[in-house]
């Protein structure tokens, strides 16, 4: 493993979308947010530390939203929806489950290993308050969709003041 | 090479490329593994959001080339929070050896996994001699 592998929160680059339309202090401030966020959800002990049988990755996810939704997405090839445990509790949603090696897979000669394998696990935290039996998730094509109602008072919009002199 | 398993999820690696393209989207390499057995090889490639009409491998003069397209409309009308990862399509070849009997190669794809299966030529399997 790579030392740069170690350093889980300084490893991901700004996606260009972000650079260009985003404020400066905006971006910054969204960095300082996800950097906590990683701490806590992505950090892992170097590999001495870990028992082999319990080898873990951390998927990627994106978090978006219109008026009435928060929709969180994660790339997760070569599983099936029994695999995958969506749940959510105080506004935390945890994507958590096991990916397995292909079962032919175990006795031959590997060539190439890029893939991850092993325990999964995700939290992440929603930008606004959801309706929590209103959740609806699936999965197609290696792709886990989430699809979580804001509540009416997240919906909300806020109010303007009038300023006076 | 098994001890040097990369466990955490890897970023996707983008290809750069000075091919002139007429999609706005990425192009990424799909993470791949390769294993061999006594009769074939296997590829297995992750293709998240990847079906089975938007794949296309094509082998051309010993070169295995496989393309991914996902649908981009999809993510057309999100406005992201935060992302972490990108999408785009996917793209990536291989040059074969002799040693894979090109007429039988199989492909199929299978929740964002696509899996090829190249047969060896006969003459390349391990045989038992039977001895009288």
């Amino acid at each position: 493993m790579a030392i740069r592998d170690l350093i889980t929160w300084n490893n991901r680059p700004i996606s260009k979308r972000e650079n260009e339309e985003i404020h400066p202090v905006e971006r910054f401030h969204r960095e300082i947010d996800r950097m906590f966020d990683d701490f806590f959800t992505d950090f892992k002990l170097p590999s001495i530390f870990r028992h082999e049988k319990g080898e873990t990755f951390s998927p990627r996810v994106n978090v978006s939203e219109d008026d009435n939704t928060v929709d969180v997405s994660a790339e997760l090839p070569g599983l099936s929806n029994k695999d995958i445990e969506v749940s959510l509790k105080e506004n935390v949603l945890t994507i958590k489950g096991e990916k397995n090696v292909e079962k032919e897979e175990k006795k031959k000669d590997y060539y190439h290993l890029e893939r991850s394998y092993g325990k999964f696990h995700r939290a992440v935290a929603l930008p606004a308050e959801v309706e929590e039996d209103k959740v609806d998730a699936s999965f197609k094509d290696g792709i886990l969709k989430i699809r979580l109602p804001k509540t009416a008072k997240a919906q909300e919009k806020g109010r303007m003041i009038e300023v006076k002199s | 090479m098994v001890e040097n398993k990369e466990v955490v999820a890897q970023e996707k690696k983008e290809i750069e490329t000075k091919k002139e393209t007429t999609t706005p989207l990425k192009r990424y390499l799909p993470a791949t593994d390769i294993v061999e057995t006594e009769k074939e090889l296997l590829v297995y490639m992750d293709m998240p959001g990847v079906d089975k009409e938007n794949v296309n491998v094509k082998l051309e003069k010993n070169v295995l080339e496989v393309e991914g397209t996902i649908q981009s409309d999809i993510y057309k009308d999100l406005k992201p929070i935060y992302s972490e990862y990108n999408i785009g399509n996917f793209h990536r070849q291989f040059e074969l050896s002799n040693v894979v009997d090109q007429g039988k190669i199989e492909a199929k794809i299978d929740n964002g996994v696509l899996t090829l299966v190249l047969p060896k030529v006969p003459e390349k399997q391990p045989k038992l001699i039977q001895v009288n």
